[in-house]
């Protein structure tokens, strides 16, 4: 279904489950893959514009069907840009929606921030057809709880983000993207020197900033484990699980209740 | 001691030195910072772990009795008034600070730990904890993380959510469950970013488990003075555009130069409408510098009357005499002050001190402005007297009329200061009901008893506006 408005994303999950948003190798060999190969999904295509900027205050408010390549097109007649640098250029034709579902990392996190501190505000249409918008418009704001932060991550589920406001910057440097990588593994700094040993010649880079290995690994790989680390993989179905810890799991089940108990968005997508 | 059956139960938990009742505890603990409203607790009881924390609050959710959480009670939202009564569980005795781990940049730390002992404890290690809010000195981590408080210096660094890794967190039942903690910024939901600035509704944060940013090498600080107020604006606006971020924007107007020269003998250059403080951080002297030339350019183009630079790290926190000890000596102009906050777009900063400039003028109130200009973050102080119930109606009235020209302009109710108890009935100008539908659902998720700081957040039930009611009849 092309996605035209958040009526026809409301009236399509009252009625059956959906998948959109995954992010190809990236994504869990989930339902949601066979809901979209059976062309149960939401078509964002036609889903992706920037509704509104304002060039003084470094806001845009957009739809989440827009790759950012589009959106750092149209932002740059303003002076402005998304100051994300994808590890490689794939990830410039992902939607928003597939990155702020996987919560994608990128080059100038440390220095730029993430999905998590430039999404100010979202409209979202919960699983069970509510409607509604949390955060604001503003780069400050503590009135009401942050709900918009916990869809970050969320692979689609509990809620489609319809409309994120973003901070925006003005263009700065970005470095260029690597090559073909399939593996990120993030790690604490204490580990750093060790997870560079144990990754050698596979690492394609070692981003000292946030101390994330980004590796093209085979796909038997063996993940080595370090204490507190993430992992996001390409083409390894289940493999790609990387697990959230006891207290995550719980209030994530919790908020599923709430928000999509009968699973309507993405079934499956987080792997949990 | 109280004849309550539940009470004798929490002296069995805390014993003598854990629990104050009595007038004199009622009167100290009837509000926060935010003094309009006032609801007396039944007791106050301080546990010093995360499993008497627990355990105080299965005591009050089996007898149903609220539990009000509270650091250092600077809030100014209300947010430690215990509106219903019941327990105020003071977190002044979890002050547990674990050894930080200078690799990995991290701490844990209680709820109770005020937010300058976290630096203080890691300075000499080149790190520090980013959130700063004027309260920094007495203001608690806890208190921090429930009102999600910013400050100066989070215009580049971030609120205190971007500085919270994992949160250990009891739920109304009781129940304690770590949420988070591992490395920064993982590729799944992190539900300690929904507790963070949930105003202690959903749960109790015990501890937490708190990013260190490296202090920077080189700092440089400016003071300028502008013959008006929407030219210190316009000196932040052309500052931004330009792409620099700067540590810190701080306005301050000419009323806030009366209290200082008043209380600290402070002296401006004659015709000074506005000052704005500027400091630019990093770890290389020349690009700071270059940013601070740029600085200096938009102040220049701004017509700057005066542009002050710091040469020491004591005229540094000369510079900041102003900023820091400027609502401090808003008590020279009155016997009472409230500090409002409200947020707008940046660009409509001009527009919105006209507002608030009328609106105390037609309320026959005084006021002053000091205020984060690079985040759009206004910190209106009226100054009254709290003997005048009339003087009182007037300032909470104007004071919901500039929150609604906020809201009207694009902005928030608040941007630091938390919604508490004194704006949870004006939340409905920034959400139509089904955006209120979710807020409300937000709670479903993490409580069953809606007993951990009840009349917060949302707007006021029945039980919450009839109890405000009686205890603000006084006024009107």
């Amino acid at each position: 279904m092309v996605v035209r408005s958040l009526e026809d994303v409301r009236d399509t999950i009252s009625s059956r489950p959906v998948g959109y948003a995954q992010p190809g190798e990236w994504a869990m060999p989930s339902e949601a893959l066979i809901l979209q190969s059976q062309r149960q999904s939401l078509d964002l295509s036609a889903w992706n514009r920037v509704v509104d900027v304002s060039p003084a205050d470094l806001v845009a408010t957009v739809q989440t069907g827009i790759t950012v390549r589009e959106l750092n097109r149209q932002l740059s007649s303003h002076n402005l840009c998304l100051p994300y640098a994808p590890y490689s250029e794939a990830e410039l034709d992902m939607d928003l929606a597939t990155l702020i579902g996987t919560n994608f990392p990128h080059r100038l996190e440390a220095k730029t921030g993430s999905w998590r501190d430039w999404i100010l505000g979202a409209t979202v249409c919960t699983g069970t057809g509510l409607i509604g918008r949390f955060g604001s418009r503003v780069v400050k704001s503590v009135a009401g709880y942050d709900g918009h932060k916990i869809f970050v991550g969320a692979r689609g589920t509990l809620a489609f983000v319809a409309e994120v406001h973003l901070r925006l910057r003005v263009p700065l440097e970005t470095p260029p993207p690597l090559a073909d990588y399939n593996l990120l593994h993030r790690v604490w700094a204490s580990e750093w020197a060790s997870a560079c040993a144990t990754y050698g010649a596979t690492a394609v880079y070692a981003d000292e900033s946030t101390n994330t290995i980004v590796a093209q690994v085979p796909a038997d790989f063996r993940v080595p484990a370090f204490e507190g680390a993430w992992v996001m993989r390409s083409g390894v179905g289940k493999l790609n699980l990387s697990s959230p810890d006891q207290g995550q799991i719980h209030y994530y089940n919790r908020a599923q209740a709430v928000w999509d108990p009968e699973h309507r968005l993405n079934p499956g997508a987080l792997g949990l | 001691m109280s004849s309550l059956p539940w009470v004798a139960e929490v002296y069995d938990l805390l014993g003598p030195s854990g629990v104050r009742e009595g007038q004199l505890t009622e009167r100290a603990y009837d509000c926060d910072a935010y003094t309009v409203d006032r609801s007396a607790p039944t007791l106050v009881a301080m546990p010093t772990t995360t499993e008497e924390a627990a355990a105080l609050i299965q005591i009050c959710a089996r007898h149903g009795v609220p539990v009000t959480p509270r650091g250092a009670g600077t809030g100014l939202s209300g947010g430690a008034t215990p509106a219903l009564g019941g327990v105020v569980l003071s977190t002044t005795h979890m002050r547990a600070l674990g050894e930080p781990n200078q690799t990995n940049r991290t701490i844990k730390a209680g709820a109770g730990v005020p937010n300058v002992a976290i630096t203080e404890a890691v300075a000499q290690l080149g790190l520090h904890f980013a959130p700063d809010p004027s309260s920094q000195a007495v203001s608690t981590l806890g208190g921090n993380i429930a009102e999600n408080s910013g400050g100066p210096h989070t215009l580049k660094m971030g609120v205190t959510a971007q500085h919270i890794l994992g949160v250990t967190f009891i739920d109304d039942s009781g129940e304690v469950v770590a949420i988070g903690g591992g490395v920064r910024n993982p590729p799944w939901p992190d539900f300690s970013q929904l507790v963070i600035g949930s105003e202690g509704t959903l749960g109790l944060v015990s501890e937490a488990v708190c990013n260190l940013a490296p202090s920077p090498l080189v700092i440089q600080t400016a003071l300028a003075a502008f013959k008006t107020v929407s030219d210190a604006t316009g000196c932040v606006s052309e500052i931004i555009a330009t792409g620099l971020l700067p540590a810190a924007m701080e306005i301050m107007d000419a009323q806030i130069l009366v209290a200082l020269k008043a209380a600290f003998g402070l002296e401006f250059p004659d015709g000074t409408a506005a000052l704005l403080l500027v400091e630019c951080d990093g770890d290389q002297e020349p690009v700071v510098e270059a940013e601070m030339k740029a600085v200096a350019q938009a102040a220049q183009n701004h017509e700057a009357m005066t542009f002050e630079t710091a040469k020491t790290p004591q005229d540094r926190l000369r510079l900041w005499t102003a900023r820091k000890k400027g609502v401090g000596a808003m008590g020279r102009l009155a016997r009472s002050i409230v500090t409002h906050d409200g947020v707008i777009p940046r660009s409509k900063l001009p527009e919105m001190l006209d507002f608030v400039y009328a609106t105390a003028q037609e309320a026959q109130i005084g006021v002053a402005n000091l205020f984060h200009a690079g985040d759009g973050n206004l910190h209106p102080c009226f100054f009254f007297d709290d003997r005048d119930p009339a003087q009182v109606k007037a300032v909470v009235e104007a004071g919901e009329k500039i929150l609604k020209k906020c809201v009207e302009l694009g902005g928030s109710l608040t941007g630091e200061h938390g919604i508490g108890f004194e704006k949870a009935d004006l939340l409905g100008l920034m959400y139509n009901t089904d955006d209120l539908k979710l807020q409300r659902s937000v709670q479903e998720i993490f409580c069953t008893t809606l007993m951990l700081n009840p009349c917060k957040v949302l707007p006021l039930g029945k039980g919450c506006s009839e109890h405000r009611s009686r205890w603000r009849g006084a006024a009107w």
